[in-house]
């Protein structure tokens, strides 16, 4: 991987933790076990879908 | 770059491999302390009761404006890196003195945390405790970076960090704001479950006051958590981080109308969630509606947007700039491509993103014991089934190295168990559920996996191209990033299934053999599996 896709796939990693962070903490119906099996699922799918195009 | 003698190769990597070292080194420390220690706990003194009142809104802040400057200083960041050609060696002396002040700052942090104590003593202790650990960070950072490129790399950031700061400032306030609306939201949203379901149950009590509804014993109140503002908060960032990502492809202003589309469903779908989980309790299943269905559906609805709004918005013409036109095969393959022949990432992505799927809605599905567990296997077998003619074409070929490496982690997992830990079955568990269980855990899961973590995620890691990395030549940085996120996927165990993780990276990349590694995993699984069949500790399950 070069320095620019690093550096963007870190700082999505870093949203999606700091955003799926604030909202483990709030809300109980966001479950926080099942946040990394949800956000990996989600990641795998949208890397799925763009490998597509 | 500078490779001095008698010093190792690692020890001097290129730049932005450093800073991207020093930046996951200290995302890892700050979750592994964010997870261990609760700021809830600091009542005494007046520094612990600032970092309860502020910690978590600081961390929040810090995340969201290091997220910002990687997103949108990359190209300052890289001048800046690139300005100087030799760099000295990653220094031992200051990653070793990080690993002490690390040390000092956790026992400090142990005595601040869960202990009562006068309030000057708190003071005192609690400024030791953060003292250290910034002073662990400035040792970190040092080591993997000259301070001179330091001063480069903040001046050449200068304008990005002040909006990441700004933009940061602005973000965690509005997150703070915003749940001044939950209580209006949570009174909407009770309307609305209450007309969806008021047609269907006879006899629903309805109490606007206490925002209750019950009917035949079953009972539920709409908290303000439940309001959905999280949902939409979620869906909020994920939306604008996309179209943010794909912005060459979408004609703007008019691809930001996903925005509020995005939240007007997630909202709906919550009101709908809660609606489903009333009529799930009414219906004779309260187990399943406030246990696994409670804590799933919210998960589901947020994916199932967020790949509508990816999927959905790219088949959408009056959204998406027009492009040169490409024939693309049902498997997304150019014709007459030989190197493109196939969607590469699905093929090894799919089995692992189907068994997630099947998880979900297996848990949702389930009060406390996961009856729908065979859903699992068979989701992966059908996605092999779809890829068998792929399947065929890769390296398959076992090796003794394989069955040791199996073996060696069994023993690992077993001995990084905390001793005494032990959990019995919750009853007896049918034959069939275990077989299926047992099919799981030592064919489909460890083939699955070790396609997406060693032959997805390891070589992805080095190249974009990764069905052209020889798993020899993928690089130590992508053999251990891959084996940390396959660890971390192992909650509580992350640090058993690293190492597991790295000693099937290990095996991969000797032979390039994807069922040498898939033996190793599947061989550990299975010893697993007998040791818990054997003494019915059912905590390894």
């Amino acid at each position: 991987m070069n320095q620019n896709g690093l550096m963007k796939a870190a700082g999505f990693g870093l949203l999606l933790l700091g955003v799926a962070g604030a909202a483990f903490g709030a809300v109980p119906e966001i479950d926080a076990s099942s946040g990394m099996s949800a956000l990996t699922l989600l990641s795998g799918v949208l890397l799925v879908i763009k490998s597509r195009r | 770059m500078v490779i001095r003698q008698g010093l190792p190769g690692f020890l001097s990597p290129r730049p932005w491999v450093r800073l991207f070292l020093f930046v996951g080194l200290v995302a890892l420390e700050l979750a592994l302390l964010s997870i261990r220690f609760d700021a809830a706990d600091l009542t005494a003194g007046y520094l612990p009761r600032l970092v309860n009142q502020w910690g978590a809104v600081s961390l929040r802040f810090g995340i969201a404006a290091a997220a910002l400057i990687l997103l949108l200083g990359r190209s300052a960041l890289e001048t800046a890196l690139s300005s100087q050609r030799r760099f000295p060696p990653i220094s031992i002396p200051l990653v070793s003195g990080h690993a002490l002040l690390l040390l000092l700052s956790w026992f400090l942090a142990l005595r601040v945390f869960g202990h009562a104590m006068a309030a000057s003593r708190a003071d005192w202790l609690a400024g030791a405790w953060i003292l250290t650990g910034v002073l662990a960070m400035v040792c970190a950072g040092l080591a993997f970076l000259p301070a001179g490129v330091w001063v480069r790399l903040f001046s050449a950031c200068r304008d990005v960090l002040v909006f990441a700061v700004a933009a940061a400032l602005v973000g965690t306030w509005v997150g703070g704001f915003a749940r001044n609306l939950w209580r209006p939201l949570s009174n909407l949203t009770f309307s609305v479950v209450s007309s969806l379901l008021k047609p269907w149950i006879p006899g629903l009590l309805i109490d606007p006051s206490h925002l209750t509804l019950a009917a035949r014993g079953f009972d539920i109140e709409i908290a303000d958590e439940c309001s959905g503002l999280e949902g939409i908060g979620l869906v909020l960032a994920f939306s604008s981080a996309w179209l943010w990502f794909a912005r060459r492809d979408y004609r703007f202003p008019r691809a930001l109308l996903l925005l509020p589309v995005g939240v007007v469903v997630i909202w709906a779908m919550n009101a709908a969630r809660i609606a489903a989980l009333f009529a799930l309790g009414y219906a004779g299943a309260p187990g399943i509606a406030l246990g696994g269905f409670h804590s799933q559906a919210g998960w589901i609805s947020f994916i199932l947007i967020a790949t509508a709004c990816v999927a959905g918005s790219s088949r959408v013409a009056w959204l998406r700039r027009e492009k040169p036109r490409q024939e693309v095969s049902l498997d997304g393959a150019a014709p007459g491509n030989a190197a493109g022949a196939r969607n590469f990432t699905a093929v090894y992505l799919v089995p692992f993103l189907a068994i997630l799927a099947a998880a979900v809605v297996s848990k949702a599905a389930s009060a406390k014991f996961e009856w729908f567990y065979p859903l699992r296997p068979l989701a992966a077998l059908v996605a092999f089934a779809c890829y068998r003619e792929q399947y065929r074409q890769m390296n398959w070929r076992v090796s003794w190295a394989g069955a040791v490496a199996g073996v060696a982690v069994f023993a690992l997992w077993i001995g990084l168990e905390p001793a005494g830990a032990h959990a019995t079955a919750p009853f007896h568990v049918p034959a069939a559920w275990i077989a299926a269980r047992v099919f799981a855990a030592v064919i489909t899961v460890p083939i699955a996996e070790e396609l997406a973590f060693r032959g997805f995620l390891l070589r992805r890691l080095a190249k974009e191209a990764f069905e052209t990395v020889e798993p020899r030549s993928a690089g130590l940085l992508a053999v251990v990033l891959s084996s940390l996120v396959f660890g971390l996927f192992h909650g509580d165990r992350w640090l058993a299934g690293s190492l597991a993780g790295l000693v099937y990276a290990g095996v991969y990349c000797r032979r390039g053999s994807i069922g040498d590694a898939a033996l190793a995993h599947g061989l550990t699984n299975a010893l697993l599996a007998v040791y818990v069949l054997s003494t019915g500790n059912w905590q390894l399950w």
